[in-house]
């Protein structure tokens, strides 16, 4: 009886601890939940909240998850300036519920992130500043919410770094990145096989007609293409940060992994189709893009486009030398340095 | 340390082999429970013999007495994953253990049905049509989640045992599939009736 107690008692004191009211406090840690659809996800929020800034993670993917983006001095460093929140967005990271298959689209999660920043707004402020950040497949869903109605109105700036806004072009861009990378390194006499290889396999392609599986293909190629390239800076993400991400980290690896593994085929398809340069132009809120010069998973060449299209002249193109696909790792001073000036600039 | 171990180990099998075995009756266990180890949590529940035999083989001379046994077991269990959630658990397993004679060493396999109930840690706002917010109280879901299991232990008397035990789950339905938990169990077997 003392046992069934004492379960009980644990159990109501760990659901009740952390109901407690919100502070701005300089170092936050706490996460709460939105509920939409009968489905929740966690969002992380850590850091400098008595900044009253708070910067709104998208994660890559889809299937990444939020926490991924805790790891490495960039986010030490952006934490001890302002609130970051690691948010798992819908069927990815942690988030859970049961779903159908047409409770997940792009077009949901782009809700879901505006009813997660009017529910900021509620729990610590209308008075808070909210950026949008988003790396990878988390600038599609950036993207997507900025050209959505007036959402965009809800944040003071977008932050789009690598980001995926406009797929086919993307995997367009990669041949011709490849096409032209590739015999450099080849003649340098750098990895010539595996250079040749993925040469190959891009010069097979029909630019004009990609398919689904090709360009899952040419994903795996464009990582591996990075993984070769030796200007690129080490990253600051190394086995310490592994450690924390399997051990301490509030996030259950395994689930995560899973989960975003598992999302609908229909889904996929549709984000392979995901082009929003044509509606760029929508896009008022001042802007800040962040590209590595060898970044071949979402090359460079998105980057220029989306400066050339967006329709503010707030808008800055920094290009990271030593990069690739993730700057915030490779060049994380500079990759702050740059968000920081941005930030203090539009807050 | 290494000392103390090696008597535990010689007064186990001492009263393993003059004594009935920690198993018969309705001993209960108690323990860890949580991912991986780390994270807080605790787990009781029972044992129920279904069935029990014993092989005899000679090696070296000697006979080897080897009992083996198909189980129930009931289980009550809670953990907490920092800053995820809290889980508690009910779930009742069914398995096949062999007891070797010497030492009282012995290792189990199971498979078990759960019922698992996720709270979310911190707050949870409920999206109102209105675009408001509803501030749940105990917010939670439930899981389907069934579990394969291998344990393994010693019966240090016909009182006391330990164990230890790894769980692999498939928590059903989880968003539009499954997702898998893995689960670390180490406490006691504990005889009241002896």
């Amino acid at each position: 009886m003392r046992f069934t107690h004492w379960i009980i008692a644990s159990l109501l004191i760990g659901l009740f601890a952390c109901q407690k009211e919100a502070k701005l406090e300089t170092e936050m840690n706490e996460t709460i939940y939105l509920r939409s659809d009968k489905h929740d996800m966690p969002a992380f929020v850590r850091g400098n909240g008595a900044s009253k800034v708070f910067i709104l993670v998208l994660h890559g993917g889809p299937g990444g998850n939020g926490l991924e983006y805790s790891f490495g001095n960039y986010a030490e460093s952006l934490e001890s300036r302002y609130a970051m929140v690691y948010w798992d967005q819908r069927h990815q990271g942690n988030s859970h519920g049961s779903l159908k298959d047409e409770d997940v689209t792009l077009d949901k999660m782009v809700d879901d992130t505006y009813n997660l920043i009017r529910l900021l707004k509620e729990r610590y402020g209308s008075d808070i500043s909210v950026f949008l950040f988003g790396h990878s497949w988390g600038g599609t869903l950036g993207t997507a919410f900025m050209v959505k109605d007036d959402y965009q109105s809800e944040v003071k700036g977008w932050i789009e770094a690598s980001g995926a806004h406009d797929i086919p072009m993307l995997n367009v861009e990669l041949v011709k990145m490849i096409k032209e990378i590739a015999p450099v390194e080849i003649a340098k006499g750098n990895n010539t096989s595996d250079w040749q290889e993925i040469l190959d396999y891009a010069n097979s392609l029909d630019i004009n007609n990609i398919t689904f599986d090709q360009s899952g293909q040419l994903n795996q190629y464009a990582h591996r293409a990075e993984g070769y390239i030796q200007e690129l800076k080490s990253g600051s993400d190394g086995s310490t940060g592994l450690v924390k991400y399997f051990i301490t980290n509030p996030s259950n690896a395994a689930v995560s992994g899973l989960n975003g593994a598992q999302l609908p085929q229909s889904f996929m398809e549709d984000v392979e189709n995901a082009s929003f340069t044509d509606e760029l132009h929508k896009i008022t809120t001042p802007t800040l893009l962040q590209w590595g010069k060898y970044d071949f998973v979402v090359p460079p060449a998105l980057g220029y486009s989306a400066y050339d299209k967006i329709g503010t002249s707030n808008k800055t193109l920094k290009i990271y030398e030593f990069s690739g696909h993730s700057p915030m790792n490779n060049e994380d001073e500079q990759f702050v340095a740059d968000i920081v000036d941005f930030v203090e600039q539009y807050k | 340390m290494k000392k103390i171990a090696l008597l535990i180990f010689m007064l186990g099998s001492i009263s393993i082999s003059k004594a009935q075995s920690l198993f018969e009756g309705t001993p209960i266990t108690i323990g860890y429970f949580g991912h991986w180890g780390i994270h807080p949590g605790m787990k009781i529940g029972t044992d129920l013999n279904l069935k029990s035999w014993q092989k005899e083989k000679e090696k070296k001379k000697i006979t080897v007495t080897k009992t083996r046994s198909l189980f129930v077991s009931p289980e009550l269990g809670f953990y907490s994953h920092n800053q995820n959630h809290q889980g508690l658990l009910l779930n009742v397993d069914i398995g096949y253990r062999k007891i070797k004679d010497r030492f009282g060493l012995y290792s189990a396999f199971s498979v078990g049905i759960g019922y698992m109930r996720q709270f979310n840690a911190g707050v949870t706002y409920d999206a109102q049509d209105d675009g408001s917010f509803k501030k749940k109280a105990l917010p939670s879901r439930g899981y389907f989640l069934p579990t394969l299991n291998y344990e393994f232990g010693q019966e240090i008397n016909q009182r006391w045992g330990w164990f230890g035990k790894f769980s692999v789950g498939a928590k059903m339905p989880y968003n539009t599939g499954v997702v898998a938990e893995t689960y670390f169990e180490s406490g006691l077997r504990i005889n009241l009736n002896k």
